[in-house]
C-alpha cells in the first residue's frame, strides 16, 4: 500500500502497539497458552509490506529493550541475551519475509497466503531455537524439541486465523490495504 | 478505564518530575540488576522498587490490576522452572524467577505510570540527537504514538472480548472461531482509528520536524541516576 510519511509512521506505531497487545490475547491450547505477538508480527508484514512492517517490528523490539513490559517475559534489554532472546530477533526475518512474499502473491490465492504466513512462523525459530541451544547448551535436536514442537499446534492455528483475518480485512477495508501491484512499501 | 494498562497517572511526585533522560535508561538499568540471581539481589531490586512507588504515590488498585494481568504468565514461568528444576529444591528457583520477571513488570509499568507520553517522546529524541533531525523526530514521534495508542487497542480489546463472551463463544471451546471473530472486528476499528487519527495529524500539519518539549536535568536527577548505577554495582559484585 503506498502511503503518505505521516500515514505510514501512525501504521508503523499501530501495528507496534498491537504487538504488546498480543502478549494480552492468549488463547489456552494444550496445557501452555500461547500469546499472538507473532500473530501481529506476521500481520504487520503482510499488511504494510517488508519495510514498514519490519519497521514495527524494531520499534516493538525497541520498546521492550528501552525496559517498557512488552514482551511476554516482561521488559529490557537483557531478554534479549536470555534464552528467549533468538525468538526476539527471529520478528524481523520473519515481518521481512511476509511481506517480501505477500508483495509476489499478486494473483490472492489463499493457499499462498497460507504458505506465505507458514515460512513467516517457521522462521522465528530458526534463529529462536540456534539461541535457546547457545546459551542452555542443550544439544540442537534437544531445543527443537523443548524450543519449538510445543508450539507447532499454537502456531498452526495462528497461521489458520492471519489468513483468515488477512483476507477478511482485504474485503473490509479494500481502501487501506489494496492489491498490491507494485510493492507497497514507500 | 480501570480496565486499562499502560495508563500515566498525572501526579507531582519525586519520580514522576525525574528527567525521563535519566529515567529510562534507569530502568533499563534497574531491568539488569533485577535479573541478576540470587535471593538477596531480588530483595534488594524488590526493596528500592516499592521504595519507588511508594514516592510514586500510584493508587494500589491501579497497580493491582495491572499486575493481576501477567499473573498468568507468572504461574506459568513458576510451573516451567518448577518442574525443570532438580538442583535445591525446585520451590526456590522457581519462586526466584516468577520474582524476577515480576519486578520487570512493576518497574516497567512504574516508568509508564509516572512519565507522560510527551516527555518520553521528548527523551527520545534527545537520545536519537546523532541522527538527522528528521529521521529522529519521526522515531520520537512513532514510539510516543505506540505508546499512547496501548491503552486505546486494550480497551477495544476489552470490549470485543466481552462482546464474544456474550454470546457464548469460548476461546477454550473453539479457539480458531474465537480468534477469527475476536481479531478480525477489532482490527477492522483499529484501523479505521489509526485512519482518522493519520489525517488528524496531517489536518494540523504534524510535521517529523516538530520542536520537541524542552528537559532539563537537575541535581535530584543526576543523583536518581548515581542511586541506580550504584544498585546495579553493589548487585553485580556479589
Amino acid at each position: 500500500m503506498k502511503r503518505g510519511n505521516l500515514k505510514s509512521t501512525v501504521y508503523i506505531s499501530a501495528f507496534a502497539a498491537l504487538m504488546v497487545l498480543g502478549v494480552f490475547i492468549r488463547i489456552p491450547l494444550g496445557p501452555v497458552p500461547i500469546v499472538m505477538t507473532n500473530f501481529f508480527v506476521l500481520l504487520a508484514g503482510y499488511l504494510l509490506g517488508p519495510v514498514s512492517g519490519s519497521a514495527a517490528v524494531l520499534l516493538y523490539l525497541f520498546l521492550g529493550a528501552a525496559g517498557l513490559p512488552v514482551f511476554s517475559a516482561g521488559g529490557g534489554a537483557a531478554l534479549f541475551l536470555g534464552p528467549t532472546g533468538g525468538y526476539l530477533a527471529g520478528y524481523l526475518p520473519a515481518a521481512l519475509l511476509t511481506g517480501f512474499l505477500a508483495d509476489k502473491n499478486r494473483r490472492n490465492k489463499t493457499w499462498a497466503d497460507i504458505l506465505i504466513f507458514t515460512l513467516g512462523a517457521l522462521i522465528i525459530y530458526l534463529p529462536g531455537v540456534l539461541w535457546l541451544s547457545h546459551v542452555t547448551g542443550l544439544p540442537f535436536k534437544a531445543s527443537l524439541q523443548t524450543g519449538m514442537l510445543p508450539f507447532l499446534p499454537g502456531d498452526i492455528l495462528k497461521i489458520a486465523a492471519a489468513t483468515a483475518v488477512a483476507r477478511r480485512l482485504k474485503n473490509y477495508l479494500p481502501e487501506l490495504f489494496p492489491p498490491a501491484k507494485n510493492g507497497r512499501d514507500q | 478505564m480501570d480496565r486499562v494498562i499502560f495508563r500515566y497517572f498525572p501526579g507531582d511526585s519525586l519520580i514522576h518530575r525525574f528527567d525521563p533522560r535519566i529515567k529510562l535508561p534507569g530502568c533499563a538499568l534497574f531491568c539488569y540488576a533485577a535479573l541478576q540471581p540470587g535471593p538477596r539481589n531480588l530483595a534488594i531490586t524488590a526493596g528500592a522498587l516499592l521504595a519507588a512507588f511508594l514516592f510514586a504515590r500510584i493508587p494500589l488498585k491501579t497497580l493491582l490490576i495491572d499486575f493481576l494481568r501477567f499473573v498468568p504468565l507468572l504461574t506459568a514461568l513458576f510451573l516451567a522452572v518448577f518442574f525443570s528444576s532438580d538442583d535445591g529444591g525446585p520451590l526456590v528457583p522457581a519462586a526466584l524467577a516468577a520474582g524476577r520477571f515480576a519486578l520487570l513488570i512493576l518497574a516497567g509499568n512504574l516508568l509508564i505510570q509516572t512519565t507522560a507520553l510527551s516527555r518520553i517522546s521528548a527523551a527520545v529524541r534527545w537520545f536519537l540527537t546523532p541522527l538527522p533531525r528528521r529521521l529522529a523526530g519521526r522515531l520520537g514521534t512513532m514510539i510516543g504514538l505506540s505508546v499512547g495508542l496501548i491503552p486505546l487497542f486494550f480497551q477495544e480489546l476489552e470490549e470485543s472480548r466481552d462482546a464474544l463472551k456474550a454470546r457464548g463463544l469460548r476461546a477454550r471451546k473453539q479457539p480458531l472461531r474465537w480468534a477469527v471473530k475476536l481479531l478480525t472486528p477489532l482490527l477492522a476499528r483499529v484501523f479505521l482509528r489509526t485512519e482518522e487519527m493519520a489525517e488528524a495529524m496531517e489536518g494540523r500539519c504534524y510535521s517529523d520536524e516538530r520542536s520537541s518539549l524542552p528537559l532539563k536535568a537537575q541535581g535530584i536527577d543526576w543523583l536518581f541516576g548515581l542511586a541506580v548505577i550504584l544498585l546495579v554495582l553493589a548487585i553485580c559484585q556479589t
